[in-house]
């Protein structure tokens, strides 16, 4: 059970979606979106992801509206504002920095006119999150009830992060990598080379960074996708926070896991991976970030061990490093 | 009944868009849309969605000439930061609902800011941006 299971919000709309009773109502809510969407990749026929975005946006009603420069949000307020649909005035004032996407339901539309529109910022960094962006703009129309379709916007509380919100980046991040539209049948070794041809192949508006972990997350293969970089322990982190600049000599950050994305095959077949905990100097990873270059090595994840002995359990891995920024990412696969 | 095909060519009509025209957006040839227009020929369902991004139109009216479910009214719950900025404002009970009706059309959004309950100089930003929209549709 994860947090978000806890937070009334989520039970609220599971039982509005009419979902079975669960402990794990956000498994049951995307169940019942992947079921949804697993219908449309059907019915339209849809061989690769992109299709599918587009299959899933015409069944949601509504039309993606990218904009890539100022001029294009100018260009939505002209045409939608002459129509009668007055909140398209506010657009500049909805769609601000922190914005990614907004979806707005059209007051006027004609009967044969989708009616939402959901509209993209590409703009700047932006243009990174445009593919995941309309996913979770579709998982907030797939899960619409007929409550909130009166409601609205939704209750916020202030000063909190939504759940509800949280749940539609959960949602998104499996919709836009559906495993049945990936066509891997796990006989071919998983590499950085496999995971792009299928981002250029099935989603290649997908950026690299949202297919390495969205594709891992599909892959039918136990797969470890780990980004080490620089950093402090936890305790001397807050041992820096408490003691502010009189605090010497201050700890050197140790290369560590960062972020560690298992996928269900890595969990099923028992591999284990933490964040914060220090990458082995004996490690291709270590030697990729000291190096800068690409490295890979058979090992063993019970190399992995904390200073007060806690250890991985014994599972050889290939591991395949590459440099990544300040960093290193790298794939931990089961070595047969 | 009206048939796809018709309801492909009332929507194109709509747009005043050729065959010729709609033909090229959709990617197919003129003389297979002008029979699926006219002649009732039959279409599958991914041709026809690609038919309907070109038209921006709904798909689920293109095939079944329904169009989204009706609208059931509910009693309008203004909230109070709405109500003290409609009094500030001096704004009329109509003017009042059109901007909570402009408020509640967005339906979703993906943004990392911290969100809340709209205050009441969110609602006096909101209608200085529609005012002008509001004033054009009410004179």
């Amino acid at each position: 059970m994860s947090r978000l299971d806890t937070r009334p919000q989520i039970g609220k709309l599971a039982s509005d979606l009419g979902l079975k009773r669960s402990a794990q109502p956000v498994s049951e809510i995307v169940g019942h979106v992947r079921r949804r969407v697993r219908a449309i990749a059907k019915k339209y026929d849809c061989r690769s992801l992109a299709a599918l975005l587009n299959a899933a946006s015409a069944e949601a009603g509504t039309v993606f509206r990218e904009v890539h420069c100022d001029r294009d949000l100018d260009t939505i307020v002209e045409e939608f504002v002459p129509q009668g649909e007055t909140i398209f005035a506010n657009l500049r004032n909805e769609l601000r920095n922190q914005d990614y996407a907004i979806t707005l339901k059209r007051r006027h539309a004609a009967a044969w006119e989708p009616p939402f529109v959901s509209i993209i910022d590409c703009r700047g960094y932006k243009i990174y999150g445009a593919y995941f962006s309309k996913w979770h703009e579709l998982a907030h129309l797939f899960t619409l009830t007929p409550q909130m379709r009166l409601v609205f916007r939704r209750t916020h509380s202030a000063a909190v992060h939504d759940p509800e919100e949280a749940l539609m980046d959960v949602i998104a991040g499996e919709l836009g990598f559906l495993p049945d539209l990936l066509k891997t049948d796990g006989r071919e070794e998983i590499s950085f080379e496999f995971i792009e041809r299928i981002r250029s192949e099935f989603c290649p508006q997908a950026s690299c960074q949202a297919s390495l972990i969205g594709i891992v997350k599909a892959l039918p293969a136990p797969c470890v996708l780990l980004e080490a970089g620089l950093r402090l322990k936890k305790s001397e982190e807050s041992a820096v926070l408490q003691a502010g600049s009189q605090h010497y000599p201050r700890p050197v950050p140790a290369l560590r896991a960062i972020h560690v994305t298992l996928n269900q095959a890595a969990r099923d077949a028992g591999m284990q991976m933490h964040p914060c905990w220090r990458v082995p100097k004996k490690s291709a990873i270590y030697r990729a970030f000291k190096h800068g270059e690409y490295a890979e090595a058979t090992e063993n994840l019970d190399w992995w061990a904390t200073s007060n002995g806690s250890q991985l359990a014994s599972c050889a891995v290939l591991v395949k490093a590459r440099p990544s920024g300040d960093g290193v990412t790298a794939l931990l696969i089961p070595d047969r | 009944m009206a048939t796809v095909g018709e309801r492909i060519k009332e929507v194109r009509e709509a747009r005043n868009w050729t065959q010729e025209k709609l033909a090229e957006r959709a990617g197919l040839s003129k003389s297979f849309l002008s029979e699926v227009e006219n002649k009732g020929k039959n279409i599958s369902l991914d041709l026809l969605l690609g038919i309907a991004q070109a038209l921006g139109a709904s798909v689920q009216y293109l095939a079944t000439g329904e169009g989204e479910e009706p609208i059931v009214r509910r009693p309008i719950v203004i909230p109070v930061e709405l109500s003290r900025a409609a009094e500030e404002l001096q704004l009329t009970h109509q003017e009042t609902i059109d901007l909570l009706e402009a408020y509640n059309s967005v339906v979703a959004r993906r943004s990392t800011r911290l969100k809340g309950t709209a205050s009441i100089e969110d609602w006096k930003e909101l209608h200085k941006a529609v005012r002008n929209v509001l004033k054009k549709t009410y004179g």
